[in-house]
């Protein structure tokens, strides 16, 4: 092997340091392969403390949800395995349609969670005075606890609330609705209330991407209707491809997620008209007790969570190649 | 670039200005809210308060005992950040250091962990716990927000190494004798700062704001943390919306200042390596 000038100089300076010994890669280059075995081991201390709690608190318990979706569990009892069980029984529960039924609507948000932010950042990215100061309102939400903003939404939705006062105020009473306690009107108004909530968190991602984008594409940018939706499509969409993608990835994944505001905006209701398969996943196990379809239930959770992220990843990489 | 290009576009502004306004009006009628007379609040609910009264954020504190559970909410999350900054920093300064497949691998699959609903894992979780007699605990709720919170700050810190911490400086000190340790200690770690501020700040907001690890972990009315304990005041039938609103301020308040404090660094975090430079 021929040894170039660099790596004699290299090799004569590490004789004289300890030190060297202990680096695998200039070891490999040295041709002084040391124990690389032991050596692993020592680096992977700093991986430790990752494996230890995300795999303790997160993998294993997560392996035990999938397990014991097959028994009849009973934490702290004897459980009895019963196969497929759990699955025969939540798919023959008239919940699960209403709660197929509640995750498709909600589906129907994706659109409106990805489309308004990337309007509102390509707003915002040029022709704005303080661009600034309106990315920071919009993102303010992204702060405060979905506890917090459900407080303030079930106030303002209320049926003596802001919006049925606003409307009184312009003449339009017969708009009036009891917004949360309707059956039909409950997931659009979710729907919008993460779109507002979650606006923010786009628009900032929309606009680090927009502001890669070289300046001449948006030279024939103007706001007149559909030559902007066109640019829109045809000229920002293509350009910043990969963060579309990601947006769209987390608002796919959102629909599964909205616990935090199912759980405190209605509790699933009225009735099970706002019931998604993680509240009532939280239900079945900690309120009814029935932990075994509980576990099902989350295992078909898992499955949708991992079917999301793989579909991601292959259209991701298909979009770079 | 035409000169014209610069200036305001009215439309832009406008669309803008009304939809900020749906942003700012809800907050000031929060605060307003709880900071007015009730008998002001029943005659003009919408309008701006004509004065000022502590009433209501004092019986939302009374009723729900927020000064024990501000309390326990620091302790529960100052063990969360302080743990995620540990886990994501010696994690992302082995990923840098080891750029082999199996480390690939490894990253992409715990970094990727934040996709499993917590709903799923947390159940067994506190099963395990209540069996070994460990639930209502809030040492074990700061656990809980420092590992879950830390596979997407993972890739964060990961993004920000590879960028600012050259292999040269890394290598320059392996050959001065300096042990791994020595290298994360001395070298990676003073230059993350800017990094591991973001990761506490966003950790702090997000266990700040935790309803469900909360509600599933704690039982006892004197261990509760903020949020759950403001929610439960709304549930409760004899609670005003005046007292609901108060409550829902004073939990945002310290969201509030983090947020005010590392705004810039929290925006860097997330946009990191979509930005322009």
């Amino acid at each position: 092997m021929r040894v170039t000038l660099h790596q004699r100089r290299t090799r004569t300076d590490a004789r004289r340091i300890p030190g060297i010994w202990r680096n695998d890669r200039l070891g490999k280059t040295l041709g002084t392969q040391i124990p690389a075995v032991r050596q692993g081991i020592l680096d992977s201390v700093f991986l430790w403390p990752m494996f230890l709690l995300i795999g303790f608190l997160v993998l294993v318990p997560t392996l035990v949800t999938v397990y014991r979706s097959f028994f009849d569990w009973n934490p702290g009892y004897e459980s009895e395995f019963v196969g497929l069980g759990n699955y025969v029984e939540i798919f023959q529960s008239r919940t699960i349609r209403q709660i197929g039924i509640n995750q498709l609507v909600f589906l129907m948000g994706v659109p409106l969670w990805v489309l308004l932010p990337l309007i509102v950042a390509v707003l915002l990215h040029e022709r704005v005075p303080a661009a600034g100061v309106f990315r920071t309102i919009f993102f303010f939400p992204a702060i405060v606890s979905p506890v917090t903003i459900a407080i303030l939404f079930r106030a303002l939705l209320r049926p003596d609330g802001l919006i049925n006062q606003l409307l009184a105020l312009v003449g339009l009473d017969g708009l009036q609705r009891n917004w949360i306690d309707d059956p039909d009107l409950v997931k659009p108004v979710i729907i919008l209330i993460v779109a507002w909530a979650t606006l923010g968190f786009g628009v900032l991602l929309f606009g680090a991407a927009l502001s890669t984008v070289p300046d001449e594409l948006f030279e024939a940018a103007e706001l007149d209707g559909a030559a902007f939706f066109q640019q829109l499509r045809y000229i920002i969409l293509p350009a910043i491809f990969p963060i579309f993608l990601l947006v769209t990835s987390f608002s796919i994944a959102t629909v599964f997620l909205l616990f935090g505001y199912v759980f405190v905006i209605t509790q699933g209701g009225p009735g099970y008209a706002s019931t998604t398969l993680d509240f009532d996943m939280y239900q079945n196990a900690l309120n009814f007790g029935y932990y075994g379809v509980a576990a099902a239930e989350g295992t078909l959770l898992l499955l949708v969570m991992l079917s999301i992220l793989a579909s991601a990843l292959i259209i991701g990489r298909r979009a770079w190649r | 670039m035409a000169v014209g290009r610069r200036r305001w576009s009215p439309l832009r502004t406008t669309i803008l200005l009304a939809l900020s306004l749906t942003y700012i009006y809800p907050f000031l009628f929060m605060l307003s809210t709880a900071l007015r007379p009730q008998q002001e609040y029943v005659n003009n609910p919408l309008g701006l308060p004509r004065s000022v009264t502590f009433e209501h954020v004092a019986s939302a504190w009374q009723t729900a005992n927020l000064g024990q559970a501000i309390r326990n909410s620091l302790l529960s999350v100052s063990i969360g950040v302080v743990l995620c900054c540990v886990i994501c920093s010696t994690a992302a300064f082995y990923f840098v250091r080891h750029k082999s497949r199996i480390s690939a691998i490894l990253l992409g699959t715990f970094g990727s962990l934040w996709i499993i609903p917590p709903v799923v894992w947390i159940i067994p979780f506190f099963i395990l716990l209540a069996s070994v007699n460990l639930t209502n605990d809030l040492v074990v709720l700061g656990i809980v927000y420092g590992t879950v919170y830390s596979p997407a700050f993972i890739w964060l810190m990961w993004a920000y190494f590879l960028q600012g911490l050259p292999d040269d400086i890394l290598e320059a000190a392996e050959l001065d004798g300096a042990s791994q340790w020595q290298q994360y200690r001395y070298i990676a770690l003073p230059l993350s700062m800017p990094a591991l501020g973001t990761v506490a700040a966003l950790t702090f907001i997000y266990a700040w704001g935790d309803l469900l690890f909360a509600v599933v972990l704690l039982q006892t009315p004197d261990r509760l943390t903020v949020v759950p304990a403001a929610a439960t005041l709304v549930g409760r039938f004899d609670a005003s919306i005046q007292e609901a609103t108060a409550a829902a301020a004073l939990t945002l308040l310290p969201s509030l200042l983090v947020f005010l404090v590392a705004q810039r660094a929290i925006v860097r975090g997330i946009t990191a390596g979509f930005q322009k430079g």
